[in-house]
């Protein structure tokens, strides 16, 4: 037994720190680190973030075969690269998400800066491919930049809240009711070059009360209340 | 009251309603004034942290409600089980610290060690100074077996569920009569004109008294040894009223009233671990002239007497739970209620009364548990109008009389404790 040097509380040996008030407790001498020893064939099963290595892996491998044979295919029947490559261009930007999501997803602004350039990347190629830049400036950038920047609000308030629930939906739903107005005035703005809110509006005064009531059940609610205790008279 | 899924009868589904005494003190706490009482065992040997673990899950396998966390609703706030148990933190720092909500929910018992003592924290609403008693005698003792054989089985297996209802009623309901009539109202009361300190303002100061002097001195003058310390008490504060004045204008209070907690489960039958005490309030009237201890102690024996008889608590009782039975109160919302509640605790609750005494009176250990407890301590929450309050408990022929001082004068202490030495009553300070 050792007994803490700050809280005074005894301890049964074998503690490096107190569990109560965390102060250091001198180790004893000789004494070795206990790890159990691995030999190899005995490795186990593999762990989620080897799963993970092993899925983005996978994808890649099945990604670029695709993009090789759809180029193949469109090179023997036209000669030339043509339909193939808007595939190329899709599938290309379906894995630079996947490894966004893998690997970028830790840090929120890498994610969404990856998200941001990579979205604008496809829709430029896209609109090149088809029948020159048309659509690509407007509204496609600021429908871009607006989706990023929402969803970049969104998950900052995901990762800062402590008890997700209710409360992320409304988020959400906020966010959709602000979106819409961001394609309303985008559209007409490129379509008919005038500044016009009429639809999105009644969506988001429509969306607007249920995002309130989603977020007074979970601030005031929380998750396993029941009525019945909550409103007891 | 208590409340219980009739389909699904677990554990989990259990919540409670608060009961009349446990109703205010949400509404009444903050950060000085925490309503938050400690109960210390000093043990003979530094305490082991692994075996009070095991002691604290067998405590609260017989007695979960103490586990049971405040939660806030629409209209009242309720209890319900916390699966996480209990918090067991280092003892530094301020006693009696508030507990604080976090995420809608508020724990209301902590454990706390430190070298050889345990103590453990109850917010008021939770229990009264009986209830808590028995969790740390509970406490105690399930430490003390596992300690003298760490593989100890249990002797008793845990019977909560079968006496649930019993344990957890709401006995002020049970025992409202709505046909007595309400006790008369009451004046404000003299308060202390000490200044508070700076927060944090709680300062402690315990006495250790053997008891059998104080027994004998008050068996000599044909008093009670709680009537002997109340007018202890009010003759210290009569002395302050005399002596110390607020600058300019004397004190327009001229009632020295102290509140005396009344263990109701003694005059009435009940074995709840909820709140269940009410107080009774002897005074003097100082603008009447100076009261001598002799007359003092008359008038404190009078009204402890008159006002401990179950027909008289029955109107308080009556008087403190009609009000939640009104259809209009119930439906009003819980922000608004708190408002009102925080009010009527400060002005017309607090302020009714001059100080504090509470005695837990003598409290026995099986004879294991008694070898290895050197002493027990009973703090009572930080006071704030009244300034001083006392807590006492007696246990191995030792009378042990905590002081929770908010403000910056010792005054109070020093004249009671002068008063007992100047009966022959031998006292000791201690550490903190």
């Amino acid at each position: 037994m050792i007994v803490c040097p700050n809280c005074g509380i005894e301890l049964e040996s074998g503690y490096t720190s107190c569990p109560l008030c965390h102060a250091e407790i001198k180790a004893p001498e000789n004494q070795l680190p206990n790890q159990p020893i691995i030999y190899p064939g005995q490795e186990g099963p593999l762990s989620r973030k080897e799963k993970i290595a092993l899925f983005w892996e996978l994808s890649g491998i099945l990604h670029f075969s695709s993009i090789a044979m759809t180029l193949l295919i469109d090179i023997i029947l036209h000669r030339q690269p043509g339909w193939s490559l808007i595939t190329l261009t899709c599938i290309t930007a379906s894995f630079i998400y996947i490894t966004l999501i893998i690997h970028g997803s830790k840090r929120l602004s890498v994610f969404l800066g990856g998200l941001l350039l990579n979205t604008i990347a496809l829709l430029f190629f896209l609109d090149l491919l088809s029948d020159g830049i048309q659509w690509f400036v407007m509204p496609g950038l600021p429908l871009t930049g607006f989706l990023i920047l929402l969803l970049g609000l969104v998950l900052a308030f995901i990762r800062k809240t402590h008890q997700r629930g209710f409360n992320v939906i409304g988020v959400a739903a906020l966010a959709t009711a602000i979106y819409m107005m961001v394609i309303e005035v985008s559209v007409s703005l490129a379509l008919f070059h005038t500044f016009k809110l009429s639809w999105s509006v009644i969506v988001a005064v429509s969306i607007l009360p249920f995002a309130l009531l989603l977020f007074y059940f979970h601030y005031r609610l929380k998750r396993g209340t029941s009525l019945r205790k909550f409103f007891h008279l | 009251m208590f409340t219980q899924s009739a389909k699904d009868p677990t554990k989990k589904e259990r919540w409670l309603r608060l009961d009349n005494a446990a109703k205010i003190f949400p509404a009444g706490a903050n950060k000085e004034r925490s309503l938050v009482y400690r109960m210390t065992a000093e043990m003979d040997h530094p305490v082991n942290y692994h075996i009070l673990i095991k002691a604290l899950s067998r405590t609260l396998d017989d007695l979960p409600y103490f586990s049971y966390r405040i939660r806030r609703g629409f209209f009242w706030y309720w209890f319900e089980p916390d699966p996480s148990g209990l918090e067991i933190l280092p003892d530094a720092g301020i006693p009696c610290r508030a507990f604080h909500f976090r995420r809608n929910q508020m724990d209301q018992v902590r454990i706390l060690l430190r070298d050889n003592q345990i103590s453990c924290e109850f917010f008021h609403a939770i229990t009264d100074g009986s209830g808590a008693l028995e969790f740390l005698r509970t406490l105690i003792e399930h430490y003390t077996a596992l300690k003298e054989n760490p593989d100890a089985a249990r002797k008793n297996e845990a019977q909560y569920d079968e006496f649930f209802e019993e344990l957890t009623e709401d006995s002020y309901n049970k025992y409202f009569n709505p046909k007595v009539t309400i006790p008369d109202k009451l004046r404000q009361a003299y308060h202390l004109p000490f200044p508070f300190r700076g927060k944090p303002r709680l300062r402690v100061l315990s006495a250790e008294i053997p008891v059998a002097q104080v027994k004998s001195y008050a068996k000599s003058i044909g008093a009670s040894i709680t009537e002997y310390l109340v007018a202890i008490y009010m003759s210290a504060m009569q002395e302050i009223y005399h002596q110390v004045q607020p600058k300019g204008h004397p004190d327009k209070h001229s009632i020295i009233r102290i509140q005396v907690p009344v263990n109701l489960r003694k005059l009435f039958p009940s074995k709840t671990l909820r709140n269940f005490s009410l107080f009774v309030v002897p005074e003097i009237d100082t603008s009447l002239g100076h009261y001598s201890f002799e007359e003092i102690i008359k008038n404190v024996r009078f009204f402890l007497q008159r006002e401990t008889e179950p027909k008289q608590m029955q109107r308080t009782i009556y008087r403190n739970v009609r009000n939640e039975k009104s259809y209009f109160i119930r439906l009003v919302p819980l922000i608004l209620k708190n408002m009102i509640l925080s009010y009527h605790f400060r002005k017309l609750g607090m302020s009714l009364y001059s100080g504090l005494i509470t005695n837990l009176g003598v409290v026995t250990l099986s004879e294991r548990s008694s070898q290895m407890v050197q002493r027990l301590r009973f703090q009572p929450p930080p006071p704030d109008q009244s300034r001083v309050s006392l807590a006492v408990i007696t246990y191995n022929n030792k009378m042990v009389v905590t002081f929770s001082n908010s403000t910056r004068s010792r005054l109070l202490e020093k004249k009671f404790i002068q008063h007992l030495r100047q009966h022959g009553i031998d006292v000791k300070l201690l550490n903190s």
